[in-house]
Order: C-alpha cells, then structure tokens, then sequence
C-alpha cells in the first residue's frame, strides 16, 4: 500500500512517516502543497495524508483539484484547525475524514487502515479470533477457551472495537467516540473502569492476557505480552 | 488630490442630503409660483377679454338702433379717445368688404376668421385669438364677432400693458426662485449637519476606542431618537465587547498559568530522565508520562474553546429532537463501572421517555460533567441521585450527591474557569468541567444553579426550556 503524506512540519511528517512504514505502508513525503498536489496527479496512490496549512498550495485547494479531476484518493485532512465549520468544510470538500492535530498515532493508522478497508470493499467478517477468543459480533458470543463469556451490551462494544483492531493500541478517545458514542471530558476515567472490568471477565484466570495497557496510548488486544 | 476629495464630498451623506433638500424645495416653490402665474396671466387675460366684449356690444347696439353711420360714428369717437396704436376697431361686411375702421397701419395684416365666424352655429358667440401683430414686440388680443346680419366686428388691443405687467412678475420670480434654491440648499445643508453631527460624534468615538481608550462611550444627548438609538446600540455592542475582551483576558491570565504548570511537569520529567543514568524503563515511563500531559493539555484548550464559542455563541446549535430520558440513562450506563469502584449507588427514577429539543452533544456533556463531578467527590458507599423534573415549560435535571460539599466562600465560585477549592485540588481534572457546564447550559437557553452543605453533599440543578 502506498500512502502520500502532505505535510510542512517536519517533525511531524518524520513521525507520521516512520510509524506508517513501520506497520508496513510505503509512504511519499511532500513539504508543500505544489509538490503535493503534483504527486497526488501523477501517481497512483491508495490514500493521501493532508494537512490544510501548506506553503503554496493550500490543502483544501489540492483535494478539490483531485476531486475535480475524477481522482477518488480516499483522503485524511490533518489540521490544527478544530472548530465544527473547518471539519465540515474539510468534508465537504472531498476529503473522507479529518484529524485534528494534537493526535495520538495510532488514531490515524486506525482511520487510515478503515478508510483503505472500506475503499477495498472488503465486507468485514462476523466472527473475530483472537488465540482463544473468539467474538461473534452478530450473535453478540463472546467465547474464551471454550467457554461463553457474559458481557453486558457496553462491554461487549468495547470488546468488538479492541478485537476488531486487535494488534492495535487504540486510545481512550477512539474508544469514547467509537465505543460509546457520547460526548464527555477526554479525562474522565471511564475507560479505565470497563477496561478494568472487562479484564475481569476476558483475562481473569487465564495465564496468557489479551488485554494490554500501553501507558499514555492507551489499550491493545493481543496474544504476546 | 482635490478632485479627489470632491468626489469624496459628493459620497457624503450630508452632501446627498442637501441636494434632496435643496431639490424638492426649489421643485415645490417652482410648481407653486408657476401656478400663481398662470393665475395671474388668466385673470389679466380675462379682462382683457370683458374689455373686448363690450366694446363689441356697444358696437351691436349701435348698430341694431342706428345702423352703420352710427357705428362708424362710434368708431372715429373711439379712435380719438385711444391711441391707435392700443386698439383698433374694424367692422367689414360677410364678404371681407371693410365698411368702416380706426387706423389700421400700425396693426399690420390681422385678418378675421371669417370662415369660423359663418361656421358658428350661435352667432352670437365671439372668438377670441391672440395674434402677433407684424413689427411689434407684443402680442394684441382680438375679438371677432356677428355684430348685425351683414356685418362682423372685429376689435384689437394690444396686450402691451398686460404682457409688461406679467413680465414684472416672472422677473420677480426667477429672482425669488434663485433665492429660494440658494438658501433651501443652505438651509438643507445645516440640516443635514445638525442632524449628522451626532453621528460624527459617534464616529469620533469609535476612532477614539480603535486608537486605543477601550473606556470611551459616546455620550447620549437628547437631541434626536434615531441617533440616541444609534449611540445606544453602538455603546451595548461596545459594552458587549468589552466583556468579552476582559473575559479573553482573564482566561488568557488563566491559560498561561494553568498551561504553564503541566509544562513544567513535562520540561522536568524529561530533563531528570535525561540527566540521570536510566533504563530503557525509565525513558518509557517519560514517554509515557509525556503523552499524558499533552492529552491534558490538548483537552483544556480544547475546552476552553468550547466555552468561549459557546458563550461568544459561534458555531450555531445543532437542534435535534432526543429523550432525555435515554440521554441520562446512558450517561448512568457509562458511568457505572466508576461508580461500582467505590460502592456508590446512582439512582436514576425514570419515566418512559421526556423529548427534548436541542444540541445533544452538549446535553451529553452537561450531564456527564455533572455526573462525574458527583461520583468523584462523593465518598465510598455513598449516592448520587439524578432526577428529571417537567413544570410549567422547564425541564430540570437535577444531580444530587452525598458527598463533600462545597463550602459556602467556594460555592459561588465554582462556576468560574480554573477555579478549584482546596478540596478539590488534589483530584485529578482541568477545573473546566463546570465552566463548560454552565457555557453549554446557557447556550441552550437554559441555567445551572448549585447548592451545598459542606460535608454532607451537593445538588446541581439544570434548567432547561421544554
């Protein structure tokens, strides 16, 4: 998968590069928008990264000349720009989705992997394994080593959106907004409190933990410690 | 330069308004001396005219009674009374033969209609023209008539006198008329002034405040309504920005104090981590830590922008219809593992469903603001109680907790940015979670209120417009 990524801050392309190959993209880097937007024309990319505030070109200006030209690209806009009126219009303008800067990495591997799944048109399987668990997110089954496990209908979303990401740390505001889908404070502990309360349920009593916590991230479903 | 500042001139509304005053005053007095006139120039005209008729009628009479020696009799005794430059007499036959007449040679080739003369059905009628007598600069009125059944009559006078005397009168005018527009342009520019000044002074006022005295207002004399009204609303939107721009400030005030010390934080962990000889362990938990701190930080200006743009009311509302009642049930949900942690009990008596209008999202985070404020200072094994009251066009969500209080010096500034009590101080949180509260209650047309005794719990009610 090739990625391009559209972006002047330097140390912020850096990361965002470096953690894209790491889990396994090819990522082409532009530092303004003119170098971007020919990029974007001229090569067959399967996602483009954009950040809006670019010197020459800015980033709204490429996505509606990609659109434009019949270029359907899915595309992520990054911006520090946050209000409500810059979201919509960043989606209005052609873009699939929009990540406001400050952002956790593994939220944009997570919006980047979801947009190439749904640009693939893959349909996404009912049931999900995990070593020896297994989650059905039709019959709503949730089975570790033969056994079912009861979980009530929040626990059960938290542990469809940890399995269907499995391998992936997902932060406690992907999980607010995906799992709960309820505004609330980012730093309430709400998360802590079902994680901990589903790890009762998934992990007690087995030697192998699927439930991780990577420290300031946030939570990861895996076999390896 | 100068051209330029007279195209300017002519943009001014003083300037518009002059020349609309001026325009319509010299416009009416035109119409009204134009009228006058013409009635002057009738009447005149009309007596001239009765002069005429009886003179012919004389002549008739003359003639009816005495026949044509009499009527020419009449004729030379008349052209010796009048200069016969004023007036001729002139009586001819059907056939254009001229039976008698004064001295004609002043008055040139001033023919009869004879043709209307027989034309007329009633001969008694008379026709009036006037003509241009050849070689004089005014105008003559004449008369034709049936004077007998044979003869016509026709009588001339020149309008001489008349023409003068309205000549007299149209000079006297055009002299007014000039006046007139001279001084309604005057009068119509002091007008204009007079009633712009005040404006000026508004404008005055507002140069003053962008070249920075924030304090000026304009003042409100007394003078004209819509210019009162004008410096009212000019000085509200001046008061109204001027809380704004202290309220910024003070949250600026705020912001670099309460950004500055999770900087620290992050500046020193770093720093020790780096000096000191550490683990691949100890680098991590700096990692870490500094994740953490950055989502804090990221979460209070992210807050605080929701307050400011809720109170400054951008980023209108996004208006839905909800149950309030699955909204509070689902917070109670959310809420419940961090309840249990602490054996706190949340009631929630709810009835089947409450519609409500309004953002949902900040619904949300009222609710769960107030929600988790009440788990948090509420000691183990104790209950938070969330009602939903329906009277008379209000909704009220009331939270009540058995927990610390508020002391009664905290409890009216617990609303405030920042603002954290001694108590609350060592609890995790940005000090934004009322703030916010109150910002998105208010925006929803709504209100917060807090109550508390101080050991014993709290209550916090929100009212909102059904």
């Amino acid at each position: 998968m090739r990625l391009l990524l559209v972006e002047d801050d330097l140390k912020i392309a850096l990361f965002v590069k470096s953690g894209l190959e790491e889990s396994g993209f090819a990522v082409d880097h532009a530092t303004d928008g003119q170098d971007g937007l020919h990029l974007a024309l001229t090569e067959p990319y399967d996602l483009d990264i954009i950040d809006i505030m670019l010197p020459k070109i800015d980033g709204l200006t490429i996505i509606s000349e990609l659109r434009r030209k019949q270029i359907n690209t899915p595309i992520i806009i990054l911006s520090a720009k946050k209000s409500v009126d810059d979201r919509v219009k960043g989606l209005k303008t052609g873009s699939d989705d929009y990540l406001v800067k400050p952002f956790a990495f593994s939220e944009l591997l997570a919006r980047v992997q979801a947009l190439l799944r749904r640009a693939s048109g893959a349909s996404s399987p009912s049931n999900f394994t995990l070593g020896d668990l297994t989650v059905n997110v039709h019959t709503h089954k949730v089975v570790r080593a033969g056994e079912e496990i009861e979980l009530q209908p929040l626990e059960f979303s938290l542990i469809e959106y940890l399995i269907r990401n499995a391998g992936q740390v997902v932060s406690k505001t992907m999980i607010m907004e995906h799992v709960w889908d309820y505004n609330f404070s980012p730093q309430t502990n709400v998360v802590e409190s079902r994680i901990c309360y589903l790890r009762e349920k998934i992990d007690k009593g087995f030697d192998k933990k699927l439930i991780h916590t990577v420290r300031g991230v946030g939570y990861v479903l895996r076999e390896d410690s | 330069m100068f051209l330029e500042k007279i195209l300017k001139f002519r943009k001014t509304l003083s300037f518009r308004l002059t020349i609309w005053y001026a325009g319509i005053f010299t416009l009416s007095s035109f119409l009204a001396f134009s009228v006058f006139y013409f009635r002057i120039h009738s009447i005149t005209m009309a007596s001239v005219d009765e002069e005429l008729i009886e003179e012919i009628e004389e002549l008739s009479v003359a003639l009816s009674e005495d026949g044509i020696a009499l009527v020419k009799a009449e004729i030379a005794e008349e052209a010796e009374e009048e200069d016969e430059n004023d007036l001729f007499i002139r009586v001819m036959s059907r056939t254009g033969k001229v039976l008698a007449s004064t001295n004609m040679s002043s008055w040139g080739n001033i023919d009869v209609s004879r043709d209307r003369l027989e034309n007329q059905e009633d001969q008694t009628d008379f026709i009036f023209q006037t003509l241009p007598v050849p070689g004089r600069d005014h105008k003559a009125r004449v008369i034709s008539a049936s004077i007998g059944p044979k003869e016509i009559a026709q009588i001339g006078m020149t309008l001489e006198d008349e023409e003068e005397y309205l000549m007299i009168f149209r000079s006297l005018f055009y002299l007014l008329f000039l006046l007139m527009a001279f001084f309604s342009g005057l009068v119509g520019w002091f007008i204009a002034r007079q009633g712009l000044r005040d404006v000026e002074e508004v404008t005055k006022t507002a140069t003053e405040i962008s070249s920075g005295s924030p304090d000026k207002r304009v003042k409100i004399k007394n003078r004209y309504e819509e210019v009162m009204r004008l410096a009212n609303a000019f000085n509200m939107m001046l008061d109204r920005i001027q809380t704004i721009h202290q309220a910024m400030k003070e949250i600026n005030d705020n912001i670099a104090h309460d950004l500055r010390s999770p900087l620290a934080r992050i500046r020193g962990i770093a720093e020790m981590t780096l000096i000191r000889k550490n683990s691949v362990e100890d680098f991590k938990k700096m990692a870490a830590s500094t994740i953490e701190e950055c989502d804090t930080l990221t979460d209070m200006i992210n807050t605080m922008l929701e307050i400011t743009e809720a109170e400054a009311g951008v980023n209108g509302q996004k208006v839905e219809e909800f149950d309030l009642v699955k909204l509070i049930s689902d917070a109670c949900e959310i809420f419940r593992p961090m309840a249990n942690d602490k054996q706190i009990v949340i009631n929630f008596s709810a009835r089947d469903s409450m519609k409500f209008r309004g953002d949902i999202n900040k619904t949300q985070r009222i609710v769960t603001n107030l929600l988790e404020n009440a788990i948090k200072y509420t000691m183990d094994r104790g209950t938070v109680t969330i009602s939903l009251l329906k009277y008379d066009g209000k909704i009220d969500i009331v939270v009540e907790d058995t927990g610390i209080g508020i002391s009664k010096d905290d409890l009216p500034r617990i609303f405030e940015r920042f603002y954290r009590s001694e108590k609350s101080r060592s609890k995790s949180g940005i000090g934004l979670g009322l703030s916010l509260a109150k910002a998105f209650a208010i925006s929803l047309g709504g209100a917060i209120t807090a109550k508390s005794t101080l050991g014993k719990g709290s209550t916090f009610a929100v009212s909102l417009p059904s």
